[in-house]
C-alpha cells in the first residue's frame, strides 16, 4: 500500500493549483507525480481551505476563537521563562497549556504562533486530530522546539476540553490510579553539610517524603576522567545513602555530563547503593552508547525529559536500554504525547518518571497524565522541601500551591480541565525577558563541556 | 515480569488503602454490573454483554467472550462504588476476560456523563467516517461472487475474500493457482474494488509467503491471519520473501506479542480483537504502532456494541485503517461508497434492548 496514494483528497487538491499552471491541458492532476511544489512560484496552499470544514458534521460547536502566548520571565535573567499559551473560543471557555523550552524560548514562541491556522477556526475538542496536523504537517519532524510548541497547544486543548465536558483532565484518561495523588520527589541539591543531611533526613519523613534527586559533585566531566573525581562522585552517593538511610530513594541526575565511558565506571561502583535510577548517563543522541552505560550494571537507567514524541523513545524502548522513561509534558506533545509513551512502554514492561523542571502549567498537565498510567513510578519537580520565591509566585497565580506535595504526593487537581484559573494579569508582573543561554560548562582548557 | 494475578492484588490493595474522597470523582459511583448470554451461530460464537449502572442511573455496555457467575461476582466486588470514570484503573482488577467489556461500558458511561460520543471524550475525531470492509462468504468461486454482487450493492468496496481452503500442508501448484484463479475472479467481477485474502490462520509461513508472492502484483489489501503467531522466527520469512501488507492479532492477547512483530517488521495491519483488548488497549497497541508507521484494524466476532466500539476505536486514534463487521452481521450499518459513518449519539452510540437480554442474565 502505497502511503502517498493514502493521502488522497488532500494531496490532490495541494498539488492542483501548480499542475493547472504548468500544464492546462491535464485535466485530472495526477498528484503522484509532483511534489507539490511549484518550482517557480514557490508552494502553493490554495485549496486546502477546502479540507477545513471536513469536521463540519461532527463538530461540537466549540471553537477556537484566538491563540495568544505569553513569555514569562520570573526574573529578568531567567534562562527558562514559561511559554504560556492561551486559546480562547466562541463560548467563553480559555485554554491554558505550556510549551517552555530552556534557553530557547522566543524559538517556542514563534513555532506556536507558526501554528496558529492549525487551531484557530477549529474544533478544540479534537485534540489528537490537531496534534497530527501539527506534527505530520509540518513536514520536518520532532525536534525540541516543534515538540515544545506541539504540547504547549496540545495542553491547552485538553484543558479545553475538559472544561467543555465538565470533568478533570485525569477522568477522560480514566484515572486516578491513586486517589490520594501522585508520588514525587524533590531536589536536594542545596543539601550541603552533614547538618544540612541530617535535617533534610528529617524533614522528609515528617512530611512524607519518599525521594530525592542529587546530581554529580563536579561541575565538568571529561572524555575520560581521573581517579579524584570518579571517587569524589562515587562517594557523593555513598554519604547520600548514609545519610538518608535506605528508607528514602535516591535518583542521581548525571546530567549527561559524563561521556559513556566515564558514566559506565561510576555507574557499575554504585551499584550496591541501589539507587532509584541514574539519569542521562550520557547524551540522547547516541542510543546504543547510553546502552553500553546500561548493559554493564544492574543500576536502573532512566532518561528521556529532551526526547519528543513516542517516535523519540521507540528505539530505547526496543533495545532494552532504558529502565524508567523520564519524558517531559512540555516538550514531549503534551498530554498527548505523554499519554502514548507511557503506553507504549508499559507494553514492554518499563516505568514512567516524568521530568517538570518548567512552569507549574506543564507541572499540573503532567499529574493529571500520571495518574492514569498502570507503570508510573514517581513525578519530578525541580523544587526543595522547602518552598522559595518560585513556589510564591506560583501560588499568587493559581490562588492555591501547585505542585506541593502532601504526605509525598501532589494532590490531584479536581477542577474540570487541567483545574486551575490563571489570569493574564497575574502574569503582567514578570514580563518576558528574552532567551537567554542555559548554563555554558567549559573544562579547565576551555573547551567546552556538557553542563 | 509480575504475574497479572500479582499484579492485579497488588492495585487492588493500593486502590482499597482509602476510599476515594467524595465528591472527587462525580456521581457517577458503579451500582450495579449485570451479564447477559447472546447465543450466535455457529454453536460456540456466543458472546456476553456486560451491564454497568450508575448511581446516577446512567448504563454503559460492553461485549466479552466468556463471562461465569464467578466473574460476576469478582466484578462487582472490585467495581461497585468506583466512579465509572475510573475506565483505566477499573480495569486491571477485574478478571482477564472482563477487562475488554468493562471497558467498553465505563467509557459508555462517560461519554453519556459527558453527552459526547466516546471518541470525543478521547480527543477525536480524527476522521470524519470510517473504510468499511465485510467478509464474503461462501465457499466455491462462484458462491462468493454471489455474495460479491450483494454486498457491492449494499455499499462495500473492500472485501475479505477466503483463501480457498487448503486440503493438506505445504500446498502444490494446484492451490496456488486456485489462490491466484480466485482473487483475478473478484478483481474480475468489480474492478473498483478492493480485497484482502482472509486465511484464517489455515496456512504454513511458508504457503503463506508462496500464495502471497503469486497474487502480489494483483495488490491485495492484505493477507489476513495468515497464520497462528507462535514462533516468531518462521513467521519472519513471511514478510521477508513478500511484500504484500500481513495483518496479524485475531490470537494474540499478549500485547507484547505485537511490540516483538512490529519490532521484527513482521506486520503491517495489527488486528487486535476488541473483546480481548477493548477499547483503551486498542488504543494503547495503536500509540506502539504509530511508531513503526503500522495501522491497525480492529477485529471481532461478537456483536454491534464491540461494533460500535470498534468505529470509536477508527475516530480517536490517527493510524485506523479499516472497520470490519463481524461475520454474523452484528451491527450492521450500511456504509456509503465504502465508509461507514461515525456514530454521533452519546457514548458508544447504541441503543441496547435491555428486555431483549434479560432472558439469558447470568447470575
Amino acid at each position: 500500500m502505497n502511503r502517498r496514494s493514502f493521502l488522497g483528497g488532500a494531496a490532490a487538491v495541494a498539488a492542483a493549483a501548480p499542475a493547472a499552471r504548468i500544464a492546462a491541458a491535464v485535466s485530472t492532476p495526477r498528484a503522484t507525480d509532483i511534489c507539490g511544489c511549484d518550482p517557480f512560484l514557490g508552494q502553493s496552499t490554495s485549496g486546502q481551505a477546502a479540507r477545513a470544514d471536513a469536521f463540519r458534521d461532527l463538530s461540537s460547536g466549540l471553537k477556537v476563537t484566538d491563540l495568544k502566548v505569553f513569555g514569562v520571565s520570573l526574573t529578568p535573567d531567567s534562562d527558562r521563562p514559561y511559554v504560556f499559551v492561551k486559546l480562547e473560543t466562541n463560548q467563553g471557555l480559555v485554554g491554558w497549556g505550556e510549551g517552555t523550552l530552556e534557553g530557547k524560548a522566543k524559538a517556542a514562541m514563534s513555532c506556536i504562533e507558526d501554528f496558529r491556522d492549525f487551531v484557530v477556526g477549529k474544533d478544540p475538542l479534537q485534540v489528537e486530530h490537531h496534534w497530527q496536523s501539527m506534527y505530520v504537517h509540518s513536514f520536518y519532524r520532532a525536534g525540541p522546539v516543534m515538540g515544545s510548541a506541539i504540547s504547549g497547544i496540545d495542553q491547552a486543548l485538553w484543558d479545553l476540553r475538559g472544561k467543555a465536558l465538565n470533568v478533570p483532565v485525569y477522568q477522560l484518561l480514566g484515572g486516578p490510579y491513586d486517589p490520594r495523588g501522585v508520588r514525587g520527589y524533590y531536589h536536594a541539591e542545596n543539601a550541603r553539610t552533614d547538618e544540612d543531611l541530617a535535617k533534610l533526613k528529617e524533614t522528609a519523613l515528617q512530611e512524607g517524603v519518599s525521594c530525592f534527586k542529587i546530581g554529580l559533585p563536579d561541575q565538568d566531566y571529561e572524555w575520560i576522567e581521573t581517579n579524584a573525581k570518579i571517587t569524589r562522585a562515587v562517594k557523593h552517593m555513598q554519604r547520600m545513602r548514609e545519610k538518608l538511610g535506605d528508607s528514602i530513594d535516591i535518583a542521581v541526575d548525571f546530567h549527561a555530563k559524563t561521556s559513556p565511558s566515564v558514566a559506565a565506571v561510576i555507574v557499575k561502583e554504585v551499584e550496591p547503593l541501589h539507587l532509584l535510577f541514574v539519569e542521562e548517563p550520557c547524551p540522547p543522541e547516541n542510543v546504543q552508547a547510553m546502552g553500553r552505560v546500561a548493559s554493564r550494571s544492574t543500576t536502573p537507567i532512566a532518561t528521556g525529559e529532551r526526547l519528543v514524541a513516542a517516535y523519540g523513545c521507540r528505539e530505547l524502548i526496543e533495545m532494552g536500554i532504558v529502565d524508567i522513561l523520564q519524558t517531559d509534558i512540555n516538550h514531549v506533545g503534551g498530554v498527548t504525547g505523554l499519554w502514548k509513551v507511557a503506553a507504549m512502554a508499559n507494553i514492554s514492561n518499563v516505568s514512567m518518571a516524568p521530568h517538570a523542571c518548567e512552569g507549574p502549567i506543564g507541572g499540573l498537565a503532567t499529574l493529571h497524565v500520571d495518574s492514569a498510567m498502570p507503570n508510573f513510578v514517581i513525578q519530578e519537580i525541580c523544587s526543595f522541601v522547602k518552598p522559595g520565591d518560585k513556589e510564591r509566585i506560583w501560588a499568587e497565580w493559581f490562588g492555591f500551591p501547585p505542585m506541593r506535595m502532601v504526605n509525598g504526593r501532589f494532590p490531584l487537581p479536581t477542577k474540570p480541565g487541567l483545574g486551575f484559573e490563571l489570569t493574564e494579569a497575574s502574569l503582567s508582573k514578570y514580563p518576558f525577558g528574552g532567551s537567554k543561554p542555559m548554563a555554558r560548562v567549559f573544562h579547565q582548557d576551555g573547551s567546552v563541556g556538557e553542563w | 515480569m509480575i504475574s497479572v494475578v500479582e499484579r492485579r492484588k497488588a492495585l487492588l490493595a493500593m486502590g482499597q488503602r482509602e476510599p476515594i474522597a467524595p465528591g472527587a470523582d462525580g456521581p457517577h459511583a458503579i451500582s450495579d454490573v449485570r451479564a447477559f448470554r447472546v447465543a450466535q451461530s455457529p454453536p460456540g460464537s456466543s458472546y456476553v454483554v456486560l451491564q454497568v449502572r450508575t448511581q446516577s442511573g446512567l448504563a454503559g455496555y460492553g461485549e466479552c467472550k466468556e463471562f461465569s457467575s464467578p466473574d460476576l461476582t469478582a466484578t462487582r466486588e472490585v467495581a461497585m462504588g468506583r466512579p465509572a470514570s475510573a475506565y483505566e484503573t477499573l480495569r486491571p482488577l477485574v478478571p482477564q476476560n472482563a477487562q475488554a467489556a468493562i471497558d467498553m461500558a465505563l467509557l459508555d458511561i462517560l461519554g453519556k456523563a459527558t453527552k459526547a460520543p466516546v471518541y470525543r471524550v478521547l480527543g477525536g475525531p480524527t476522521r470524519n467516517k470510517a473504510r468499511a470492509i465485510v467478509r464474503l462468504s461462501g465457499t466455491s468461486d462462484d458462491e462468493i461472487e454471489k455474495d460479491l454482487q450483494k454486498q457491492l450493492a449494499s455499499g462495500f468496496a473492500a472485501f475479505l475474500v477466503p483463501i480457498p481452503t487448503p486440503a493438506a500442508r505445504n500446498q502444490g501448484s494446484a492451490y496456488i493457482q486456485a489462490g491466484v484463479a480466485r482473487f483475478k475472479a473478484m478483481r474480475a467481477a468489480a474492478p473498483d474494488a478492493d480485497f484482502a485474502f482472509e486465511c484464517s490462520d489455515q496456512l504454513t509461513p511458508s504457503d503463506t509467503a508462496t500464495l502471497a508472492a503469486a497474487v502480489e502484483s494483483m495488490h491485495p489489501l492484505w493477507f489476513d491471519a495468515p497464520c497462528p503467531v507462535s514462533n516468531l522466527s518462521t513467521l519472519r520469512k513471511i514478510t521477508d520473501e513478500t511484500v504484500v501488507p500481513m495483518g496479524f492479532g485475531r490470537d494474540i492477547a499478549n500485547p507484547g506479542t505485537f511490540q516483538d512483530l512490529l519490532r521484527g517488521g513482521m506486520v503491517d495491519l495489527l488486528r487486535p480483537d476488541m473483546l480481548v483488548h477493548g477499547i483503551t488497549g486498542i488504543r494503547r497497541l495503536a500509540a506502539m504502532a504509530e511508531t513503526y508507521y503500522v495501522a491497525v484494524a480492529p477485529w471481532h466476532a461478537a456483536g454491534p456494541i464491540a461494533t460500535a466500539a470498534a468505529l470509536q476505536v477508527a475516530a480517536s486514534i490517527p493510524n485506523f485503517f479499516i472497520a470490519q463487521l463481524p461475520n454474523s452481521g452484528a451491527g450492521s450499518a450500511t456504509p456509503q461508497a465504502g465508509f461507514f459513518e461515525l456514530p454521533k449519539g452519546p457514548g458508544l452510540g447504541v441503543d441496547v434492548d435491555e428486555k431483549a437480554l434479560e432472558r439469558n442474565q447470568i447470575v
